[in-house]
């Protein structure tokens, strides 16, 4: 009696699932795609049932016929279930590749809590003390699970069945499985263990403690024992133990005593646009909007040339220290002293987006959009009669007294009551004697304690009109639908020059990794999943060619990180709009390595190494007998390991004869400008992804 | 002759009286014999061995002359006098030792002195230029720079005098019979030199000096901000004044004027890199240590760096981060592979087995009458791993038949 190794059943548990709650509803519904179309409909999603977003987001789907289902044992189990009480709602999520979910509906067995509690206490050791509502519903869940798993592996013995787990809310199934001798393969990945997360917020010097920490103690202290006794059980009873980075598998290794087995990267789902050059138009498109809001913001003080002005901008989770909003203050003050010594003409808005505690937007601001407004509508109205003019005179001449063709004398043109209603306007404008255009755009509840203001009135950067670095802080989401500066989040990006996200603590850091898809240049740090991941993929200093700008907050002490984030920055000002137009290409191109279809093929090996443990004969038996070694295993997944090279220079097009002719000026696969060279632009970066249109049927043909 | 002198009258002050010696001995003009480094000891240090071989030796080293004196025991006349006054001026009570600042009168070897507290800085060479400033002063004549809280009396850590053993003796009377104003030296040395305290009954007198020898820091004055700019080339020497001395506060502690606190500290670790790399003294070790968090000594550490550096040590909304800020995680080593290797080691989890003090959990469920710690078995007495089907709770489990096709690690 064995399992079919190669056409195993995969099965997906979170509690994001169809719910959108953090970070994994992103990873689970941008990486459904390429999962749904590598497995079909051997593909399942579990989660809990949240009766909002099920509305919102599963199409239902009659799980009492069997057309619906594609393994019929997966419907037997849920029968089985359901007759003992169990409810859920079996569906399609509506998302690209549209998955089917299997959602359970923890109320209908609420009952089993306290069995179920005292069940984990004994064959695990985990304690679960009464009114954490978080870990009973974990519990629940994973029990579930654990139910269904069971049914299916007993009535399902053809199939090898894979079950994948995010975070510890989903974990509690996986020492059941081990401990019941339930026949699935388990993975477990974290996207950030709990303690790291607790400490951080804490703020203590993690990284140089992370050997030192009395993990147990830590746990108890902040009352989380119980959850972290789960999170480490899953860890260590799954199959293959899995993190987000290499950061984070390090602390996992410390925190939770066992070393990941390998490293499954967050990917994104890289839209292409058709035209090279479209994702440039949209940033020239959005940062018109932004350039709209910066007239209302600056009114009265408006002394600075938009054509020189540069965005750059922090976003996330208000976690001051976590995020490095800190070290961007303080190095936006440097860099204010810099650019005002060197006497630059370049200005520079920095925009801090983090939502913290507010009572809505100051009358300030609201006021300052309301009179640019007035002004454009007023000179909009103004126009027309002067256009109306204009015409009336040219049909006149040259009769009744119209001496000349054309109006002379702007008298003619203007009339005193127009004048009247401008000047208003332009007077509305001024700003009270003594103030200055504020920072926030918001009413902040704790204004005084707030780590960001306090920070800013330590550097004194009140965007003076001598300051040549204003400051922005936007202490709300950002959406389409606000009444000032109404973007969505990924129409702002597009808007602004650069991303800045000098994080401490930032297990993967899916915002630089948004921006690198859209053609958006960010700072990074190698103490962030991402930065340590591109660190490790393109090569060394030739990152920041392709606007990945990695600051070092490992070797470096605070002081010397802000320094290099300052030359970073100040290095980024200096550019001229060619060389930004240029990088902007370099990094879109990046976008390719983001991509699920790329990023997906770690969590085919982990799959793999999974099924190679539970499963060591039938393993050998399919590759032929040989043993494998980590070098086929890359080959297997079809992912040749190639670092991203320095850009390849390469002579100029025959058109640019000057350029050649200087024989130094070199362009760079970001200098091309047509489509033609574009659409051969793979082959300036080595990449040599091997994953194309009919990859993923080449993974499947590796099973 | 000339004397620069400074005093060091107890072990908490040895990094600033090191650094003052280290920084004065790169100003002197090499050769010249015009200005002697003299250092008044309290004897109690080198008798009680407080200081240490290594800091004595390199005190020797640094200085040209070493005097000892007796400290002025706390049942002398002198002290109990101003034991109240001294109370009022918080809990310094080792001001009382300044006293020993009187002993300068004595040092009838030089012409004049120039006595600098040991929490100063001079900033470069131009601070001797203060002895153009009394070219002719006389014994009833003290040189001194107005005290920022009080422009009318003088600050004494930085002053001029001319040793006289007469004066020292009308200076001991009066301290014996006076009270101080602040309780301790500044006061009686104002009481004595200031005609603004003694209304003319003396003949004695103060010689103004320019602020710029003796800046006062923290300055709470509105003026102070400016100032120090506009003034930014001529300061000659920087004061840390209050109980937020340098090298108590690590190289961070101020949010004062980092500038010159920043400076102090570079001058001080070249110090310490110089003279104490071997063989290090235990007060001076823990300072580098704690500051810089660095390993100077391989001892038994691990304990204490977890007591000190668990909480980052910058704070943006006070200053900008410090120099000598150690690195944030040059000990993560993220090359490490994490590969897909098909070797699955099993680890024993034991995460339960330790008896954990959490203060959220009453009790667990499944043995309410006992705690955590007594109910779970030690990792010794259970032996690893050894399979036992646990009772059924699922319905399937009820199918004993069924033998699972995969293998697992623990079997």
């Amino acid at each position: 009696m064995t399992r079919d190794i190669v056409n195993h059943l995969l099965f997906e548990v979170a509690t994001e699932v169809a719910n959108k709650v953090g970070g994994i509803y992103s990873v689970l519904k941008s990486k459904a795609p390429i999962t749904c179309k590598q497995y079909g409909l051997k593909y399942l999603l579990m989660g809990p049932l949240n009766p909002q977003s099920v509305q919102i987001e599963v199409e239902p789907v009659d799980w009492e016929d069997e057309a619906n289902f594609h393994v019929k044992e997966v419907q037997w189990s849920l029968r089985s279930m359901h007759n003992r009480g169990v409810r859920f709602t079996y569906g399609r999520w509506l998302i690209d590749g549209a998955p089917m979910v299997i959602l359970f509906d923890l109320n209908s067995v609420r009952s089993y809590l306290n069995e179920w509690k005292a069940d984990l206490w004994e064959i695990a050791g985990i304690p679960s003390p009464e009114g954490d509502f978080e870990t009973s519903d974990a519990i629940l869940l994973g029990y579930t699970v654990a139910w269904f798993l069971g049914e299916l592996a007993h009535m399902n013995q053809t199939n090898a069945i894979v079950a994948h787990f995010h975070e510890w809310l989903a974990g509690v199934a996986i020492p059941l499985c081990r401990k019941r001798r339930i026949d699935v393969v388990t993975i477990f990945t974290t996207h950030a263990t709990l303690l790291g997360r607790y400490l951080c917020a804490g703020n203590v010097d993690f990284y140089n403690n992370l050997d030192k920490f009395d993990v147990d103690a830590e746990a108890g202290k902040r009352g989380i024992y119980h959850r972290y006794c789960i999170e480490r059980a899953a860890a260590h009873s799954s199959d293959v133990f899995t993190t987000v980075s290499q950061i984070t598998a390090y602390e996992s290794e410390y925190l939770l005593k066992r070393k990941p087995d390998g490293i499954l990267p967050n990917g994104l789902n890289v839209v292409k646009f058709q035209a090279v050059h479209e994702f440039q138009n949209l940033h020239a498109l959005k940062k018109e909007k932004i350039n709209d809001f910066i007239r209302g913001h600056f009114h009265g003080q408006f002394d600075f040339d938009l054509e020189k002005t540069l965005y750059f901008f922090i976003a996330g989770r208000y976690e001051y220290r976590n995020k490095g909003a800190d070290m961007f203050i303080e190095s936006l003050a440097r860099l204010n002293h810099r650019l005002k010594a060197s006497g630059s003409k370049m200005t520079v808005v920095a925009f801090i987006i983090m939502p913290a505690k507010n009572k809505s937007y100051t009358i300030d601001e609201l006021g300052g959009q309301a009179v640019v407004r007035q002004l454009e509508n007023s000179v909009k109205d103004v126009t027309q009669l002067i256009s109306k003019r204009i015409f009336e005179h040219a049909m006149r001449y040259p009769h009744n007294g119209t001496k000349t063709e054309i109006p002379t004398s702007l008298d003619e043109l203007l009339k005193p009551s127009d004048k009247v209603q401008l000047k208003k306007r332009v007077f509305a404008l001024r700003r009270p004697e003594g103030t200055l255009p504020p920072i926030v755009t918001h009413n902040m509840v704790e204004d005084a304690t707030d780590p960001v203001l306090n920070q800013i009135r330590r550097v004194q950067l009140f965007n003076n009109s001598y300051d040549r670095v204003k400051i922005i802080f936007h202490p709300a989401f950002l959406n389409a639908n606000n009444p000032i500066l109404s973007l969505d989040y990924d129409e702002f990006v597009r808007g602004c020059h650069l991303g800045v996200f000098p994080s401490y603590y930032e297990p993967w850091g899916y915002t630089p990794a948004e921006c690198t898809v859209m053609g958006i240049p960010s700072i990074t740090t190698n103490l962030s999943g991402f930065g340590a991941y591109m660190e490790d993929l393109i090569e060394k200093d030739q990152a920041k060619d392709y606007g990945i700008y990695i600051v070092d907050r490992r070797f470096k002490n605070p002081n010397e990180s802000v320094e290099q984030l300052v030359d970073y920055m100040e290095d980024f000002v200096h550019k001229t709009r060619r060389q930004r137009i240029n990088q902007r290409n370099r990094t879109e191109r990046l976008s390719d390595l983001l991509d699920w279809r790329r990023m997906g093929l770690e969590y085919v090996k982990a799959r793999q190494l999974a099924l190679r443990r539970a499963y060591p004969d039938e393993f050998k038996e399919l590759t032929g007998g040989t043993e494998l070694d980590d070098s086929n295993m890359d080959t297997l997944a079809g992912n040749p390991k190639v670092k991203v090279a320095r850009p390849l220079s390469v002579p100029g097009s025959p058109k640019d004869s000057r350029a050649s002719s200087v024989g130094a000026v070199m362009m760079t696969p970001g200098d091309l400008g047509t489509l033609q060279d574009a659409n051969n632009a793979d082959d300036y970066f080595h990449l040599s992804m091997g994953v194309d249109e009919d990859a993923e049927d080449d993974e499947q043909s590796n099973y | 002759m000339l004397g620069v002198v400074t005093l060091l009258y107890s072990s908490d002050y040895l990094p600033g009286t090191l650094t003052l010696a280290y920084q004065l001995r790169k100003l002197l003009p090499k050769g010249s014999h015009e200005k002697k480094l003299c250092l008044i000891l309290s004897e109690e240090l080198v008798e009680e061995g407080q200081l240490g071989d290594t800091a004595l030796n390199v005190l020797e080293t640094l200085f040209d002359e070493i005097v000892q004196f007796k400290p002025i025991g706390l049942s002398d006349p002198i002290i109990k006098q101003n034991q109240i006054n001294l109370m009022m001026l918080e809990n310094r009570s080792e001001l009382a030792f300044t006293f020993l600042k009187l002993h300068l009168w004595e040092l009838t070897q030089y012409d004049k002195v120039l006595y600098l507290d040991s929490d100063v800085l001079p900033l470069d060479s131009d601070i001797f230029k203060i002895f153009d400033h009394v070219s002719s002063q006389t014994s009833d004549q003290i040189a001194a720079v107005p005290d920022c809280g009080w422009p009318d009396l003088f600050n004494s850590g930085v002053m001029v005098i001319k040793p006289n053993k007469e004066k020292y003796k009308e200076l001991h009377d009066m301290a014996t019979k006076e009270l101080s104003i602040d309780g301790a030296d500044q006061g009686i040395l104002n009481q004595f030199f200031n005609p603004m305290c003694h209304d003319g009954n003396r003949l004695t007198e103060w010689i103004r000096l320019p602020f710029f020898y003796n800046v006062t820091s923290p300055n709470a004055g509105y003026q102070y901000s400016p100032a120090i700019k506009f003034f930014a080339n001529k300061l000659k020497l920087v004061h840390f004044i209050g109980k937020n001395k340098p090298w108590k506060h690590g190289s961070t502690g101020g949010i004062y004027n980092d500038k010159y606190r920043n400076q102090w500290w570079s001058l001080y670790m070249e110090l310490c890199q110089q003279y104490f790399q071997s063989e290090l003294d235990i007060d001076i070790d823990q300072l580098c240590r704690k500051t810089k968090g660095v390993n100077l000594s391989s001892d038994d550490r691990s304990e204490e760096i977890l007591a000190v550096n668990t909480t980052p040590s910058w704070n943006p909304a006070a200053e900008p981060p410090s120099k000598y800020l150690p690195a944030e995680a040059p000990n993560l080593n993220i090359a490490k592979s994490y590969n897909w290797e098909s070797e699955l080691v099993v680890i024993p989890d034991d995460t339960p087995m330790k008896p954990v003090k959490d203060t959220s959990i009453k009790e667990p469920i499944a043995s309410s009458d006992t705690t955590i710690g007594d109910v779970i078995p030690s990792v010794e007495e259970e032996p690893l791993p050894h399979y036992e089907r646990p009772k059924p709770i699922f319905p399937w489990e009820l199918n004993t038949d069924y033998k699972p096709s995969r293998v697992f690690p623990d079997d």
